[in-house]
């Protein structure tokens, strides 16, 4: 396959899950707003974040008066996974050049990490970089085209749609993947019960103690069910 | 969120992405990778409770019964976009019903 049918099939097969990123995106144009931003810089936090996660943390806790360290801590933890999807994608794509695997990087994201691991099963003949540059820019364009829709519904919404819950269910919605057997339900079950216990500390630093509880538990639960 | 949080955020988020595509470092440790897949298990869930309990009109009780069903509907479809629009229709059905 040509260089421009690798990226061509990319787009294609990552259109579909872009389509489904637009109501987050959307979200966090609504959350900017609940934490005052301004639309130039939701708009900036979609171009050079580009992680819905990541990005929804920083401006759910920053809306309550949270301090810059833990705020950023916080971002930055939600997004340690792309570590792991970094060290998946790094044999497939060594031969390419600096500037292909630093485009690469940057348009890592879980969806487009899902549909180029996928493809790279199905059929060794893709190039992974060219294909992985058409899906993440489908998930690009997606995403910012989202935002700019996000920022127009939400100034032109009634308050009494009370569109700033979509901010919790996005969070619920990235939550539940995550959770899928015995061990991981064990770490969120501990997470949530440390949180909601130390939900009266100042500016949801109940955070760090469950979320490291958590973590605990969870390879504690593992070891002993593997 | 200012500026300075974006730009600090979006620097140390590229070099998390960048981490092993841009150096020659070979995979993770076993422990690391198994400390990796718990860190969105441990932080968002409760991300999601405080989120759920903070926003929204209607009372905490039917914000938290609404999640739950936007969590179980997430979790039997796999859809997250599914799960967080019907989610929203649950809501609205409660709070204009």
């Amino acid at each position: 396959m040509t260089k421009r049918a690798n990226v061509r099939l990319g787009i294609i097969l990552a259109a579909p899950f872009s389509l489904s990123m637009l109501p987050f995106a959307m979200v966090t144009a609504i959350a900017a707003q609940n934490a005052h931003m301004s639309a130039a810089e939701a708009m900036g936090a979609s171009m050079i974040i580009f992680a819905g996660a990541s990005q929804l943390t920083a401006m759910e806790l920053s809306q309550h008066g949270t301090p810059m360290l833990l705020v950023f801590g916080a971002a930055v933890l939600v997004n340690l996974r792309f570590l792991m999807y970094s060290a998946a994608l790094a044999p497939k794509v060594r031969d390419e050049p600096i500037a292909t695997r630093s485009l690469v990087s940057y348009l890592l994201t879980d969806a487009a990490f899902g549909v180029s691991t996928a493809q790279a099963r199905k059929d060794s003949t893709t190039r992974t970089a060219w294909f992985f540059v058409g899906a993440g820019t489908a998930v690009w364009v997606a995403w910012q085209i989202g935002t700019i829709l996000g920022l127009t519904v939400a100034s032109h919404m009634p308050t009494h749609l009370s569109l700033e819950y979509s901010v919790g269910l996005a969070f619920v919605a990235m939550a539940v993947p995550h959770v899928r057997d015995w061990p991981t339900v064990t770490a969120a079950a501990v997470s949530i019960s440390v949180f909601l216990i130390a939900r009266d500390l100042p500016y949801s630093t109940g955070l760090l103690p469950a979320a490291a509880a958590g973590l605990v538990v969870g390879l504690l639960a593992e070891r002993r069910t593997a | 969120m200012t500026w300075t949080l974006i730009i600090t955020i979006g620097i140390a988020t590229y070099a998390l992405r960048a981490s092993f595509l841009l150096s020659t470092r070979q995979g993770t440790s076993p422990l690391l990778a198994r400390a990796l897949r718990f860190v969105p298990v441990v932080v968002l869930p409760p991300l999601a409770v405080s989120a759920v309990m903070h926003n929204g009109g209607s009372t905490v009780e039917v914000r938290l019964l609404c999640a739950g069903i936007a969590a179980l509907i997430g979790w039997r479809t796999g859809n997250a976009a599914v799960s967080m629009l019907a989610g929203m229709a649950v809501f609205w059905l409660f709070l204009f019903l």
